[in-house]
């Protein structure tokens, strides 16, 4: 069973004339690392905000393991289904490490000690040392608020991990460590990682690659 | 909702700037239309209370005058002392007993169309300074008085501010000082006025002739001010009383110019207070709007991770909700304080106003394309 799979999917934007995504197609499984790349205006964005519900798809259907999107109330999608790393972090900044940590879960009902402890493993997972867990992001470097965001998503416990651009305000070293870390969620928790990017080093570390062209995706 | 209301409460301790300045906002505003508010009831309530005759005297002496305070608004009027002006002028066969009335309104007061002598009119009668008068023709044909004659008036009025100076001089020694100083006045006018057939009336602008004719005394003028208002009250009632005993009902009067200067800014606070609160009630709604469409990152963020539309937007009014209470908690202290009363009824608008300006912003604010509020660098 695919951890998410596109059928047919195109989208038009309100107004559009043509469709920036053209009856895309595709399973995503679970344990699998996929680099999406394409130039800019390719559609990667498009699709990305699709599968993150974020927009529904004009025709086609995202599915994820066996429930069509169309049938799924999206909030609780983003919540439980899909989680989403951003190339600017996203960490809400009057919240401490900790909390930002905590929120999906929180969002879930999960109980705030259990969310704490989870909070605090996942944290230690991606390399963040405990005195940093009361800190507010601001007082973090750039890649470390990136692992944050990836311990985030950890905790919600979203079998698709999407990523736009996560490396694309990080050095080489940060690009590695986090590129290491998304590998180990993978492979190691089994959770489906998509990777919009354009930097060739991120796309060469994803077991798949796959291509947007002019609406068009395509796997290579 | 716990996760909601933590958020909330922890969004508005931690983001102190923005918080204080919507708490100072609510704050301003309250306690600034509370203020505008309780100036424009008082305005109001001295325009109700105040009887406003264009005439400065009923009659007599100007024996004693009181200074009840200072402040910008700053009106005039003479305190009457009836009994004792009419005590003095009746117990002396010498005197005509007449009553001489101070007036700027010399129509309304009289109440009749007055003859006057050639090259005098009205106008000139009243921005005239106390060397002219006017007289009832039953009072006219009493005397043998016609218009052109001068005669010298020996009011109380004028005989107890100079008995001030000499409190040990009998009544002829007094008398010999007054036709020392003072020269005579020109009747300018007969009235036809049977109802008040001794009535004598002089320019309201007199006044200066105490100082001008008697320069060694002090004559004080009473002062009253609206910030001094409970105290015109109780002096307007010692007034009443004191002064009611033996001339039927004498009252406070004003000045006609002055209670028109009363008049106009009553009227203007009423003109403006309308738009001030509409204003500020624009205000109210638009800049805790702005804020929340401030936070519209946070929220986009709140919103990729699964919190609806609707929870976003509650806990974004929620915030700027109870900043408000709080600022017109404190706002409506300070107005009370300012002199207003405990009046709820614009705090309970402004709240209105942010609640359904916070709904609106936040509404708009949720509504937009996450991904791009998203991948948009920090």
């Amino acid at each position: 069973m695919n951890a998410l799979t596109l059928e047919n999917v195109s989208y038009t934007y309100p107004g559009g004339t043509s469709p920036v995504v053209k009856n895309a197609s595709f399973g995503f499984e679970a344990g699998t690392i996929y680099a999406v790349v394409g130039p800019s205006g390719s559609g990667k964005s498009t699709l990305l905000s699709m599968l993150a519900g974020l927009d529904m798809p004009g025709s086609g259907d995202v599915i994820l393991q066996e429930e069509n999107l169309k049938s799924l109330d999206l909030d609780k999608y983003r919540r439980e289904g899909v989680s989403i790393i951003f190339q600017a972090f996203c960490l809400l900044p009057l919240l401490t490490v900790r909390e930002n940590v905590c929120l999906p879960m929180e969002m879930q009902g999960i109980p705030e000690a259990n969310a704490r402890e989870r909070a605090a493993e996942a944290l230690v997972k991606v390399g963040i040392e405990e005195s940093k867990h009361k800190r507010f992001p601001s007082a973090l470097s750039g890649g470390e608020q990136q692992r944050v965001a990836i311990a985030r998503s950890l905790c919600s416990g979203a079998p698709v991990l999407l990523a736009d651009e996560p490396t694309g305000n990080l050095d080489g070293e940060n690009t590695r460590i986090v590129m290491d870390i998304l590998r180990r969620l993978a492979h190691e928790e089994g959770r489906c990682v998509i990777v919009v990017t354009h930097d060739p080093e991120v796309a060469e570390a994803a077991d798949r690659v796959l291509r947007m062209k002019d609406g068009v995706l395509t796997a290579e | 909702m716990n996760a909601s209301l933590g958020y909330t409460l922890r969004h508005a301790r931690r983001g102190v700037v923005k918080s204080l300045l919507a708490i100072l906002l609510a704050l301003l505003l309250a306690a600034a239309v509370g203020r505008l508010d309780a100036l424009r009831r008082h305005y109001d309530a001295l325009c109700h209370s105040v009887e406003v005759k264009g005439v400065v005297s009923g009659g007599l002496s100007v024996y004693r005058a009181e200074k009840l305070g200072e402040a910008e608004e700053v009106k005039y009027t003479y305190l009457e002392y009836l009994r004792q002006g009419a005590e003095f002028l009746l117990s002396d066969d010498s005197f005509h007993s007449c009553i001489l009335c101070f007036s700027s309104d010399y129509t309304v007061n009289a109440g009749a169309e007055a003859e006057w002598l050639e090259g005098w009119d009205q106008e000139r009668f009243q921005t005239a300074t106390g060397k002219v008068c006017l007289i009832t023709e039953a009072l006219a044909a009493e005397l043998e008085i016609a218009p052109g004659d001068r005669i010298r008036i020996s009011a109380d009025t004028y005989l107890n501010v100079l008995r001030q100076g000499h409190p040990e001089a009998s009544m002829e020694e007094l008398l010999g000082i007054y036709k020392e100083h003072r020269s005579p006045t020109t009747v300018v006018g007969l009235v036809p006025n049977e109802n008040f057939p001794s009535r004598l009336w002089l320019p309201i602008h007199g006044m200066g002739v105490y100082s001008e004719t008697f320069p060694d005394l002090k004559v004080e003028y009473a002062f009253y001010t609206l910030r001094d208002y409970e105290d015109i009250q109780a002096f307007r009632e010692r007034f009443l009383t004191e002064t009611a005993r033996e001339k039927g009902n004498p009252s406070l009067y004003l000045d006609t110019a002055e209670a028109d200067r009363v008049h106009r800014m009553a009227n203007l606070l009423n003109t403006l207070y309308p738009i001030a609160v509409g204003i500020a009630l624009l205000l109210g709604a638009v800049l805790p709007g702005l804020m929340v469409l401030q936070n519209s990152r946070e929220t986009a963020i709140l919103r990729v991770l699964g919190m609806s539309r609707k929870r976003v937007c509650a806990m974004l009014t929620g915030e700027q909700v109870l900043l408000c209470i709080l600022g017109l908690i404190l706002g409506v202290a300070a107005a009370f304080f300012l002199g207003a009363g405990w009046e709820l009824t614009y705090p309970g608008l402004h709240l209105a106003a942010c609640l359904i300006g916070s709904i609106i912003f936040a509404w708009v604010s949720t509504g937009k394309d996450l991904l791009s509020l998203l991948q948009a660098k920090e």
